[in-house]
């Protein structure tokens, strides 16, 4: 509809940065496929998009504490709690009722993290520390130093159930939720606002942007995606332990990075988001079928995020001057 | 000599801040808003020591101390690490538990050399970690909290690449570590009081220590003094990764053999110490020691949970509670002292 | 122009707490009229733009809009008040649409853009953006289009009385234009703008009156077109100032020179000069906000990136850092005092010593008695009471804080010292006390070279002064043929003078 049709095509893959992402995957994959026979089959597709159900809600939430130009640290736990919370609460016959007490709770939490780093004016990596500290012990203890089994195995089949060969309810409610994220960011207010807050609170503030309200929000929506995440794979494998959240917040702040999101704040989309995701999945599973042992995907994975946040602090300061006003011409 | 401008003062020149007496300084030193929360620690340590003395059966007893002695000696020096971490403003490194993981399987792998030989190795293990993460942080600027959980994983992928996730057996004598003692106090016990002592002095008495505290107060204008920002953020780091290196040797030693889980929550336990010891998150304010002494009122604090029956996982909910609390009592302090 | 009033202000005070920054204000604008607000720094000029705003409240006196009475310190409708600020509130990552609409009430909770594009595209291009896409992040938009979308914005929501708070300080020649052309058509829509500005060509090209306050009294308002540049300053200063009585020779001036500068520029802010600064002098530049003079103390210390050549002693030296710099001997005291100045939250003594640690240092440790000493003795010379070395520099006054400062960058002993805004937000005494230790300093061969925009602290403290105008030296001149006026003028007009005459 614009006039300006090359830029705002550009814009719309989200700028060079959303070009090179999906440059990267679109690599990523087909390298895989050339390399692995198995790598391309539906069945591995399945379960791609089945690692991907659950990285993709994970950093789907953390993505929106990084718009704001903050940091939920807690995430991991909060997958263990939540699926902890939804097994031991709904046993076999109320998994619903779990999963909506596992909700109840990741509200508390996020309104927790999000007043408490706000009032007192503290970045929100340090509260979600002691969060992530204390709800890994919550963890632990709700566990009690075993696996919380559940019986009720059909709900499991319903969520994993293949659709479309290569899909299942599980991953096509995260990509539900990418979808409705992506509805949030462009459509309504709050998205705005959101953004806004990253990019500049002080400038929100000023026009009428309750920030508080704003860091709320994204602070429980992540827990929420966390938690959610953590009761569906909990029903999936019918099995919840203290552990199920490990190395996912590591994984989702590399997914996230990868994916655009500045960790400066008000930078970055959900399609971004979502190409981030694919990328580490796709690299992880990769490297699984290759053999690779759950070390040295360890090993590779933070080695990535590393690499890449170097890339994103000196490549994003470049990007920056690009994208700075033209410098101002005395003469 | 030239004469000045004779003029009225206008409204401009007399916006003067009321002058604010400075506080006694013994006053300040122990009980202003600065050293509050330190005071309260160590008020807090005798309270409960007493307490626990008290009411519980068998808490003074020999073997009850001794568990307290060890259990803070690791932590102990893993906060005292941390610490500089923390007062240089970069908040936390969250590579301890990693390094300290695989510290212990490369300790119990060259044992058999001796064991000064096999600490020497860890310890410039550990320093080369440390290295890594002060140049990316130090020098690269990347925020220090994504950096060290990159670089946990890398070490603790590196650690199971190694290790194959088996315990790896000691072939040598660690004793004098693990169990030694000098007269009623473990070895480890001392060469934690030794090494806080030491970063302690190194933190008041060196340039570097007070480069380090001047980076904490403010980056911008320690930059503009000249201060040598850099280096003294990368050896930040380097010294923290030998801390985190010499406690799993310590580990190590203790259970004679080298195991990546035996460092779980190393991390949380130096963080809670350095915070509930009163080194304030925005650097800059609080002394090396006062970790130590944080060290020491959380393993009072387990031991006590442990004592009554209280598991592991209600101990590392507590941990965070604390941390959480810590850090909203700090937050209060510095609104106090502003008003 | 219509002769209707739209704002009256009537016996408006503000005091804090012994401080009056308004004093019995009286002051009206008219519908459609292009106002001009002059006055120096500490006029009272923003204290009444923020209680117009309804950011602050008037200790007394009443604030009338279009007939209605505002209340006390709540914030003012936009649509009756609106403010564009020197710094702006434009929020980066936005689109230019999501700007000009930020806080518009008809943002509902479901935001669809293209509702609002034909009205944002039709703000924009009246404002002479046509070339812009509505689409784009704002930070993509050149300092002046921002300026513009900021006023956009206001428009939209269409505010009776726009404050522009000094929106052409940072812009170049066209970009100013640009301004002007959407200043006169606001005026053309009835809206009533108040052109706030230390400029005073433009304020006499494009205001219909002009007003003027000073130490916080509003002391003139008149018709543009009868007014003198000459009065006009008068008005502002207040006074014929009594000239420093000096030597005529300038100091140093015999003998090498300590500082040379050959094609020093800043690319994009500042033309290539050449300067020559003898061991002892002191030298002030002066320049509006954006000219570039702030910009060269902060090259030459280090802080910012500049081409060129820099003798230092016969030396050809190299500052690309601070820590460059301060190895030349060049100290600097930044013009923020709290957040680059000092450390707020540590002693005094702390502070002093910090940039001086490698002389207290043996084999790695400090040194404890050598430092004492040696702050103590800075402490004594530069007027700070010794007792006062392990306080916190926080709660000190402004003027001991930057004594502090000055004594941290003192401490080094250097060749050359630059300060940004020597005494800002100090108090007389201070004052007078800095200056003395700056000219006891150059007594003993220390070159200074410092920026301030307050003329009475250069003419007090400067042995020459150099004026800069849009990046270019206009007059480079001992304090002796310099006078308030001529510098007013150098920077305000240029290498032109605009003849005005009554």
């Amino acid at each position: 509809m614009s006039t300006f049709t090359a830029s705002a095509r550009l814009r719309l893959v989200g700028g060079t940065g959303g070009a090179l992402r999906l440059g990267l995957l679109i690599i990523a994959v087909v390298l895989f496929s050339l390399l692995l026979d198995n790598f391309g089959t539906p069945r591995n597709a399945y379960a791609l998009f089945q690692s991907f159900a659950l990285l993709g809600l994970v950093t789907l939430g953390l993505a929106l504490t990084m718009l704001v130009g903050e940091f939920d640290l807690s995430v991991g736990s909060m997958v263990a709690v939540g699926g902890l919370i939804t097994l031991k609460v709904g046993g076999a016959d109320h998994l619903l009722l779990g999963m909506v007490a596992a909700a109840g709770f990741a509200i508390v939490v996020g309104l927790f993290n999000a007043l408490v780093f706000s009032w007192l004016r503290l970045s929100s990596l340090v509260i979600t520390v002691g969060s992530m500290i204390a709800l890994g012990g919550f963890a632990y203890w709700l566990a009690d130093g075993r696996v919380v089994n559940t019986d009720n195995f059909d709900a499991g089949s319903l969520l994993d159930d293949s659709m479309l060969g290569i899909f299942s309810l599980r991953s096509l409610l995260t990509l539900g939720a990418f979808v409705a994220a992506f509805g949030l960011l462009k459509y309504t207010r709050l998205g705005r606002n959101i953004l806004a807050t990253g990019s500049r609170a002080a400038a929100a503030k000023a026009s009428g942007v309750s920030t508080t309200a704003v860091y709320v929000v994204v602070f429980v929506l992540s827990a929420l995606c966390a938690s959610l995440a953590g009761s569906l794979l909990s029903i999936s494998l019918a099995t919840a332990s203290a552990t199920m959240g490990n190395n996912l917040l590591l994984q989702a702040a590399s997914a996230a990075i990868i994916g655009g999101i500045a960790l400066s704040g008000g930078i970055g989309g959900v399609g971004g988001v979502l190409v981030g995701v694919l990328i580490l999945t796709a690299l992880n599973n990769g490297l699984g079928l290759l053999g690779a042992s759950a070390a040295s995907m360890l090993f590779a994975n933070g080695l990535v995020l590393l690499v890449v946040v170097l890339l994103d602090g000196r490549a994003g300061e470049w990007l920056k001057k690009l994208r700075r006003p033209a410098p101002l011409k005395t003469f | 000599m030239s004469h000045s401008i004779s003029r009225t003062s206008t409204a401009k020149d007399q916006r003067v801040a009321p002058m604010k007496t400075p506080s006694s300084s013994l006053f300040g030193r122990w009980l202003g808003p600065e050293r509050m929360q330190a005071t309260g620690v160590k008020v807090a340590i005798v309270i409960l020591f007493i307490w626990g003395w008290a009411t519980i059966d068998n808490f003074a007893s020999s073997s009850n101390l001794h568990a307290i002695m060890y259990s803070v000696a690791a932590i102990g020096i893993a906060a005292v690490g941390m610490a500089f971490i923390t007062l240089s403003g970069n908040l936390f490194m969250l590579s301890m538990a990693a390094t300290a993981a695989l510290s212990t399987i490369i300790f119990a792998s060259f044992l058999y050399l001796g064991l000064v030989p096999a600490l020497l190795i860890v310890a410039a293990v550990g320093l080369i970690i440390g290295l890594v993460q002060g140049v990316v942080v130090g020098l690269g600027g990347v925020n220090p909290i994504i950096a060290t959980i990159a670089v946990a994983s890398i070490v603790m992928g590196a650690g199971a690449l190694y290790s194959g996730g088996l315990t790896i057996v000691g072939k040598g004598d660690a004793s004098w570590l693990g169990v030694g003692q000098l007269g009623v106090f473990p070895n480890q016990l001392l060469l934690f009081l030794v090494l806080a002592i030491a970063a302690e002095f190194v933190v008041q008495r060196t340039r570097f220590g007070r480069e380090l505290r001047l980076i904490g107060l403010n980056r911008t204008t320690a930059t503009l003094a000249g201060v040598r920002v850099g280096r003294t953020l990368v050896l930040s780091f380097v010294i923290a990764g030998l801390a985190a290196a010499i406690a799993g040797s310590l580990f190590a030693s203790q259970a004679a053999q080298g195991n990546l889980k035996l460092a779980a929550g190393l991390d949380f336990d130096a963080i809670a110490a350095v915070l509930v010891g009163g080194v304030s998150i925005r650097g800059g304010h609080g002394k090396i020691i006062d970790a130590a002494f944080g060290a020491l009122f959380l393993a009072i604090v387990s031991n006590i949970l442990l004592v009554k029956g209280l598991s592991f996982e209600i101990q590392l909910m507590v941990k965070g509670i604390v941390v959480i609390v810590a850090v909203i009592l700090g937050a209060l302090a510095v609104g106090l002292r502003k008003s | 122009m219509h002769t209707e009033t739209i704002l009256q202000v009537t016996g408006l005070r503000k005091t804090y707490g012994g401080i009056v920054a308004l004093d019995n204000v009286d002051f009206e604008l008219r519908v459609g009229e292009i106002h001009g607000l002059c006055g120096e720094n500490g006029a009272g000029k923003s204290t009444l733009v923020k209680i117009l705003g309804g950011l602050i409240a008037p200790s007394e006196g009443e604030i009338k809009v279009a007939g209605d009475v505002l209340r006390p310190g709540k914030r003012t409708d936009p649509r009756l008040i609106a403010i564009v600020h020197q710094e702006l509130s434009i929020i980066p990552a936005l689109s230019v649409l999501d700007n000009v609409m930020m806080g518009d009430e008809r943002v509902g909770s479901i935001y669809i853009r293209s509702r609002f594009a034909a009205d944002v595209r039709r703000q924009v291009d009246a404002l002479g953006l046509e070339h812009i896409d509505i689409y784009q992040p704002a930070s993509e938009l050149s300092l002046a289009e921002q300026q513009l979308i900021e006023i956009a914005r206001c428009v939209l929501r269409g505010a009776k009385v726009l404050i522009l708070d000094e929106p052409t300080a940072t812009l170049a020649d066209s970009e100013i234009h640009r301004v002007f052309v959407a200043v006169r058509w606001l005026q053309k829509q009835g809206t009533t703008v108040v052109f706030i500005s230390h400029r005073l060509n433009e304020v006499f090209e494009l205001t219909d009156r002009i007003s003027v306050f000073r130490n916080g009294k509003h002391v003139l308002t008149t018709e543009t077109a009868g007014l003198t540049s000459d009065e006009l300053v008068r008005a502002m200063i207040g006074r014929d100032v009594a000239r420093r009585v000096v030597d005529q020779s300038l100091p140093g001036v015999s003998g090498t020179p300590r500082l040379r500068l050959e094609r020093f520029s800043i690319p994009g802010k500042v033309l290539p000069l050449n300067l020559s600064v003898p061991g002892g002098q002191i030298i002030g530049f002066v320049g509006q906000l954006g000219s570039g003079a702030d910009l060269l103390v902060e090259a030459l210390s280090g802080v910012r990136a500049h081409t060129g050549m820099v003798t230092l002693d016969h030396e050809e030296v190299r500052i690309r850092t601070p820590k460059q710099a301060i190895e030349k001997g060049i100290a600097y005291v930044p013009e923020d005092r709290a957040g680059k100045g000092v450390f707020l939250e540590t002693t005094v003594a702390m502070n002093i010593t910090a940039s001086i640690l490698d002389r207290l240092t043996a084999f790695g440790l400090l040194a404890p008695r050598a430092e004492a000493d040696a702050a103590k003795a800075l402490a004594i010379r530069f007027a700070i009471d010794p007792r006062r070395l392990s306080s916190t520099v926080s709660q000190l006054s402004g003027g001991n804080q930057q004594k502090v400062a000055i004594a941290k960058a003192a401490a080094l002993e250097p060749r050359l010292l630059i300060l940004n805004e020597p005494t800002r937000g100090v108090d007389i005494g201070a004052r007078a006390e800095i200056y003395g230790q700056l000219r006891e300093m150059a007594g003993h061969g220390l070159t200074i070279i410092f920026f301030s925009t307050d003329f009475e602290e250069v003419l007090e403290l400067a042995d020459r002064v150099v004026t800069i105008f849009r990046g270019q030296v206009i007059n480079d001149r001992g304090v002796a043929d310099v006078s308030m006026s001529s510098i007013l003028n150098d920077i305000i007009h240029g290498p032109e003078k605009i003849a005005r005459t009554a």
